[in-house]
């Protein structure tokens, strides 16, 4: 029988339990110190990667539809980097702070509660002026990752460059400085250096972090470009042989590219770059460079 | 207070835990309130709870649920079981060694089986809480309790007949 079951008379203890509300004071004190501890739990925070730039006096911030994909769209097509952030809020993001050729952007997700409200269909009464080295670069990744052209890119006596809209709804005028038409490098110059590494990106937080080198993303993937740096710098990533190859300035590159066969050197096709013309070589002992004649 | 968007330097606080906040506080205080029966214990407990919640999302554990306050809250209560029968065990000898248990059927009446709990000793009251206020399996109760289970299913006969032997002496008598 039942009788034998010690657990049985206790059984009846058992059910679910009301919610009671507690005293307001108290409700309210508990709250405040839980904001205060979910504050000092955020301090610091740990950046996603060392910030390079002290905070300029002026910075965009943008809200964003979809801040999360806002940053990666920002990263694949200007190169950006997160330096700290982003911070979740919800499904939100609350805040995120970027780094685009050296400047500082910060990105929020819509707070309309705040009055923060995206891009609607309007022209934005504002935009984003970006400087970069290669317009038509990065203009095209731009593109191919889904912005509008606005304005493709032209020459101007100011330098090159054209206009787009993200996909967030933001006007970005892409520009470039004049062609440095100061001095025209002389034959024989090295003008350009690329560093070939397995891992572009790696290379380039490592010259960011010892020479403070910034870039924006090049033509190839892992290929990136380093901002003003005389002679050029450029990063290679996916390569399989380490080492830095200079490009040196010729006049005329069909009889460069001869004079290297002539003394025991190997050369390969003349190749047409956006600045010219290309030969890749190597001396008599196999070392590696590239001719280039600028135009 | 800052808001989002609106503040360039440190990031907003993240709501998530003081959305749940509102939802969650009258269920972990209920629940609490139900078991210790004292409302300074269970502010007490109540706030311990939300603060390892946000110790466990700032160490990176999974979001916050009202089940794992529940669950935290529980622990809270053995901790606050366990303080209380440090405090009174120099006070008085713990009776009835013996466990042997007489059959017993009663029908339990409910206010007066809360008054009888809450006049337990606190480790009889910790096992039979959680045993049968929270329907809890006895592997599950040994473990909130830090016993074996063979240690645990001796304290729950011991429970049990001071839990008789206190019901049985107050109101309406033995059937």
């Amino acid at each position: 029988m039942t009788a034998a079951d010690p657990d049985r008379p206790f059984r009846s203890l058992a059910g679910p339990t009301p919610p009671v509300a507690p005293d307001p004071a108290f409700a309210a004190a508990l709250r405040d110190r839980l904001r205060r501890e979910l504050l000092l739990q955020q301090r610091p925070p740990v950046p996603a990667e060392p910030r390079r730039t002290p905070m300029p006096a002026i910075s965009p911030y943008l809200v964003v539809r979809d801040a999360r994909g806002a940053i990666a769209w920002y990263a694949e097509a200007f190169g950006a980097r997160t330096v700290d952030g982003p911070y979740p809020d919800g499904d939100r993001v609350g805040h995120a702070e970027l780094e685009i050729a050296g400047a500082t952007l910060y990105l929020a997700d819509p707070y309309p509660e705040y009055g923060l409200e995206a891009p609607g269909t309007a022209k934005p009464p504002v935009s984003l002026h970006l400087a970069v080295p290669d317009v038509d670069a990065v203009m095209g990744r731009a593109e191919r990752a889904g912005a509008t052209i606005e304005r493709p890119a032209t020459d101007e006596p100011y330098g090159r460059g054209g206009r787009l809209v993200d996909p967030y709804g933001h006007r970005w005028i892409v520009q470039s400085a004049p062609a440095a038409a100061e001095q025209a490098p002389e034959p024989g110059d090295a003008v350009y250096l690329t560093l070939n590494v397995p891992d572009g990106r790696r290379a380039l937080d490592f010259y960011g972090a010892v020479l403070g080198w910034t870039a924006v993303p090049g033509r190839v993937p892992d290929g990136w470009q380093v901002e003003g740096r005389t002679p050029m710098v450029g990063i290679g990533g996916g390569a399989t042989e380490l080492g830095m190859v200079p490009m040196y300035a010729v006049a005329d590159i069909e009889a460069a590219v001869a004079a290297v066969r002539a003394a025991g050197g190997e050369a390969g096709d003349v190749e047409r770059q956006s600045y010219g013309l290309s030969a890749s070589c190597r001396d008599d002992q196999g070392l590696p460079f590239w001719l280039g004649q600028l135009s | 207070m800052s808001s989002p968007g609106t503040r360039a330097v440190g990031p907003p606080p993240d709501p998530g835990l003081l959305s749940l906040y509102d939802r969650a506080l009258p269920e972990v205080y209920g629940y609490l309130l139900a078991r210790c029966r004292s409302r300074a214990v269970a502010e007490d407990l109540t706030g311990e709870t939300f603060l390892a919640a946000v110790r466990a999302e700032a160490a990176g554990g999974a979001p916050t649920t009202v089940a794992w306050l529940i669950g935290t809250a529980r622990h809270k209560l053995v901790d606050h079981w366990r303080r209380l029968e440090r405090e009174e065990r120099g006070l008085r000898l713990l009776h009835g060694t013996d466990e042997v248990e007489d059959p017993w059927d009663a029908e339990l009446d409910a206010l007066r089986s809360q008054q009888v709990l809450d006049a337990l000793a606190p480790q009889h009251r910790a096992a039979l809480t959680l045993r049968y206020v929270d329907d809890l399996p006895v592997p599950r109760v040994a473990a909130l309790l830090g016993r074996t289970v063979h240690a645990t299913e001796a304290l729950l006969v011991r429970a049990r007949t001071a839990f008789r032997r206190a019901y049985e002496s107050t109101g309406g008598g033995a059937p």
